[in-house]
């Protein structure tokens, strides 16, 4: 009984009015199992507070905080004897209101209804109890430590939604494989890739059954068969990615998509190719283009001019540097070119040492 | 005479170390013949690597190789046995146009030739006297001489001997 203390009635009858809805009248108090003078108090609950009045007491309630309490209790009756409400309490803190019992040696109070209410307030009680709100009202940090988890945990139920939406997608882009057309599931990745989510049909690599590779891989021959023949039959990957984004317009590739559907051009027996040149460029060719056509090029240009740079055969034939001098150094490797550098640069002569011997 | 480079030495790519192999194989091969033809033609006995420069560029096309490139035609022509380094810094070479066999016999035939068997030649009378000015030996390098000689020795065709202070050879 001595966690209980005295609190001017003024003081109480805001907290009382806005949520207490419930009153129990007639109850006894016992500081453990002896009875007290308090026989005939009315019970008022709010969420952080369980208030006794009564008219012997006119100024003032008698106030037991919820925070000590530990357990409730039932506590069945006899014949003689009334069924009870135990309430554990933390132990006794020293504090400064005047309390009705100073030291107590019972670690519990009972509350018997006259009146009856007890089932009633037994199943009351338990909501305060639970939600714990005095933590609410308590300065330290934990206030705002809930209140960011309660951010946190909408945030979750939002995404919640939101991954169980892509899985719906996907699946059903499973079931109908196929039916769906590949714009749409292009369409579909690109925003799942702008909310950050990985679409499970694209993650694999490019196996035989990837229809996005496939389809992939025919359009940019389509879009870009007639740029590439007429540059000489090659284009960088660099240059050919560049274009094919640019053409779509919002839906882009990733390099990877791209570098993949490139590298599955030849399975499918498409007009273009991928190419790692030794020096470890990528470029795009023509299948039927080999290097010959090219290099019969480069060979009538170096007729007319006796030697050439790399700049040189690009301007004339209208490609990039690197390709032209990609070309030139084949050319070197094959024993067609040799060359002549200096600080003023690089430039290719026709192999004369091996034909005028 | 006026000593006629081959054509490769107007051909710029001559001038800078062919990265494909087959066609530096050509090229080095050129190089060797240029240096012995070179040296043939200005009797030059002992090679200065330093002073070599010339050789290795042509002014009026203003191309040079590089001190890799001269490296890489000296390494060919020391495994065709055509020079010989003086001492281990390298910087100095014998070249071999003829071997020193071949100086041997060409010295020994002009021997037998004046019927000089069974006397001692001094080796100026050998190399700057009148008599051979018109040998190809005229002007023979002494170190050179004296390995020609040696192979004479070996063959048991001479004899170098010492007298009166000054080196020279008997022949058999």
């Amino acid at each position: 009984m001595d966690r209980l203390y005295f609190k001017d009635k003024n003081d109480c009858s805001k907290e009382i009015t806005s949520y207490s809805h419930t009153t129990w009248k007639g109850i006894r108090l016992y500081d453990g199992d002896s009875k007290t003078e308090y026989r005939s108090e009315t019970a008022y609950l709010t969420p952080s507070r369980l208030y006794f009045s009564s008219n012997d007491r006119p100024a003032m309630n008698m106030v037991l905080d919820l925070k000590c309490i530990v357990l409730v209790e039932e506590e069945e009756g006899s014949i003689l004897r009334s069924s009870k409400i135990i309430l554990h309490l933390l132990p006794h803190v020293s504090e400064q209101h005047s309390k009705p019992y100073t030291r107590s040696s019972a670690s519990f109070i009972k509350l018997a209804f006259s009146n009856g209410g007890l089932s009633n307030f037994k199943i009351c009680i338990q909501k305060p109890l639970l939600e714990r709100a005095w933590e609410k009202h308590t300065e330290s940090s934990s206030t705002s430590h809930s209140v960011a988890f309660q951010d946190m945990k909408n945030l979750i139920d939002m995404a919640k939604d939101m991954v169980q939406l892509a899985s719906v997608m996907s699946s059903k882009i499973k079931d109908r494989h196929g039916d769906i057309s590949d714009d749409e599931t292009v369409k579909f990745k690109s925003y799942l890739l702008s909310l950050g989510i990985e679409d499970p049909v694209t993650r694999n690599a490019c196996s035989s059954s990837n229809m996005f590779c496939q389809h992939l891989a025919k359009e940019i021959t389509t879009f870009l068969l007639t740029p590439i023949s007429d540059s000489g039959g090659f284009m960088s990957l660099s240059d050919a990615y560049c274009r094919v984004n640019r053409a779509r317009g919002f839906e882009l590739l990733s390099p990877e998509d791209f570098f993949q559907a490139c590298n599955y051009m030849e399975q499918l027996n498409l007009p273009l190719t991928c190419r790692k040149f030794e020096s470890g460029v990528l470029v795009l060719q023509l299948q039927s283009e080999t290097n010959s056509q090219l290099e019969k090029d480069t060979e009538s240009l170096l007729q007319a001019r006796r030697k050439l740079t790399a700049f040189e055969v690009s301007q004339e034939l209208g490609i990039t540097i690197i390709l032209a001098a990609e070309c030139l150094y084949t050319m070197e490797r094959k024993g067609v070119l040799c060359r002549d550098d200096t600080v003023r640069g690089l430039v290719f002569y026709h192999n004369e040492f091996s034909s005028r011997t | 005479m006026e000593f006629s480079w081959p054509w490769e030495y107007d051909f710029p790519p001559f001038f800078t170390l062919q990265p494909n192999l087959d066609t530096q194989k050509k090229q080095l091969e050129a190089w060797r013949k240029l240096v012995i033809d070179y040296c043939h033609h200005n009797k030059i006995f002992v090679l200065d690597v330093q002073e070599s420069i010339p050789l290795f560029q042509n002014k009026t096309i203003d191309r040079q190789l590089s001190s890799e490139g001269i490296k890489r035609v000296l390494e060919i022509l020391q495994e065709n046995n055509q020079i010989e380094w003086c001492d281990k810094s390298k910087k100095q070479c014998f070249v071999y146009w003829k071997t020193p066999q071949e100086w041997g016999n060409l010295i020994y035939c002009y021997i037998i030739d004046k019927g000089m068997t069974n006397t001692v030649c001094t080796f100026y009378e050998l190399t700057e006297g009148d008599d051979v000015k018109n040998e190809e030996f005229a002007g023979l390098d002494k170190s050179m001489l004296l390995k020609a000689l040696e192979t004479l020795e070996a063959s048991k065709k001479a004899e170098v001997i010492m007298f009166g202070g000054s080196e020279g050879v008997k022949f058999f």
